[in-house]
């Protein structure tokens, strides 16, 4: 009986060292960020002015990510980059890198993977490239994509 | 055992809201919307780049194009309408390069609306003096000039026929992110006898976006 409760307390722990390792999901501080612009003006794709395509418009800019990641010095994980969904409908932002960060497309409500791997320094920084398209019937007035970072440490 | 695994779920919980609670950022862009631009071609028009769906961009034209007709001596007045042509050479379309019309008898005319939302129409008109003049004075009302409206592969005119009226007159309404085109044919009525000469007048097609 006594080994019965052992192993029971030995498989609650399992389960809880198994949930530990799912939920350590946080958010990363990157207040060192810097914009190439604070105001993206969008443009009109050439395509699409019929009624049946699309009426994309799209814009870009420069942003310096700088992501403080001195909490999990020494550990093992992969940061994601979120857009949380968007009242103006799906926003599709993709970004080419200088090579820290992994470049990538991202669709509003979602996250996509920035970095994989040993968390080496307290502080990864990398200027990406990013190019944002958002349908433009939708987009009326001056709209503020807030993006984050999180961090799935292992 | 089982209580000391709930005491450790209450402890890293508490640890998962602080690092939350401390650590929450985010950083933001702030998108504009797209410009209202409006595109208006009757006759010869001029796209840069290709036609729109393959990246082209609008350009400007001055051309004016020359609708006509001569009446001959024998048939002037006899209520008989006689064909006009043009030396419009705009067939394709720039949109995609769709023969839209069959020129000098046909003149392309064609227009897009593009607004930030699904809102807002362009108003296309004609505007035209009350008469067309000779250089003798003599006139001719631009009342006696008519054309109808059709398209290669279109059976539905969104540019109306119509007649000049001497004044403004709405031709469509084109609606938000929407690219309208047809072929204008004009006639003239010779319903009347007027003093031989050259008689001439300007249409002036207008796209306004309110």
């Amino acid at each position: 009986m006594k080994y019965i409760v052992s192993l029971i307390g030995i498989l609650s722990l399992a389960l809880l060292l198994q949930h530990v390792a799912v939920a350590a999901t946080f958010r990363v501080d990157d207040t060192a960020t810097l914009l190439g612009e604070s105001q993206v003006k969008m443009r009109w794709r050439s395509t699409g002015v019929n009624n049946t395509s699309g009426h994309i418009v799209d814009g870009a800019t420069s942003v310096t990510i700088r992501l403080n990641t001195t909490p999990w010095l020494n550990k093992t994980g992969q940061i994601y980059m979120v857009l949380p969904p968007q009242p103006i409908g799906q926003v599709l932002v993709d970004w080419s890198t200088q090579g820290k960060l992994l470049p990538g497309t991202l669709i509003s409500g979602n996250r996509t993977l920035v970095y994989a791997g040993p968390i080496q320094s307290p502080i990864i920084e990398d200027t990406i490239h990013v190019q944002i398209h958002s349908d433009g019937t939708k987009l009326l007035s001056i709209h503020k994509l807030e993006f984050y970072f999180e961090i799935d440490v292992d | 055992m089982i209580i000391i695994i709930q005491h450790s779920t209450r402890v890293l919980a508490a640890i998962l809201l602080l690092a939350i609670a401390t650590s929450a950022q985010a950083w933001s862009i702030a998108i504009s919307p797209g410009t209202r631009q409006i595109f208006i071609q009757v006759g010869n028009g001029t796209y840069t780049g290709g036609n729109h769906n393959a990246g082209g961009s609008p350009a400007n034209n001055a051309t004016v194009n020359v609708v006509s007709a001569n009446v001959p001596a024998a048939s002037i007045g006899n209520g008989s309408p006689v064909a006009m042509t043009s030396n419009s050479t705009a067939a394709n379309s720039f949109l995609d390069g769709y023969n839209v019309c069959n020129p000098p008898t046909q003149v392309y005319i064609g227009g897009w609306v593009r607004v930030p939302g699904s809102t807002g129409n362009g108003v296309m008109s004609v505007t035209t003096p009350a008469n067309l003049i000779n250089g003798a004075g003599n006139t001719i009302p631009f009342s006696s000039i008519s054309w109808s409206s059709t398209a290669n592969g279109n059976a539905t005119a969104h540019v109306a026929a119509g007649t000049f009226n001497g004044a403004t007159l709405t031709l469509a309404n084109i609606g938000a992110n929407t690219w309208v085109e047809n072929c204008m044919v004009f006639s003239y009525a010779n319903s009347t006898v007027y003093p031989s000469g050259t008689y001439t007048g300007r249409a002036v097609y207008t796209l306004s976006l309110p």
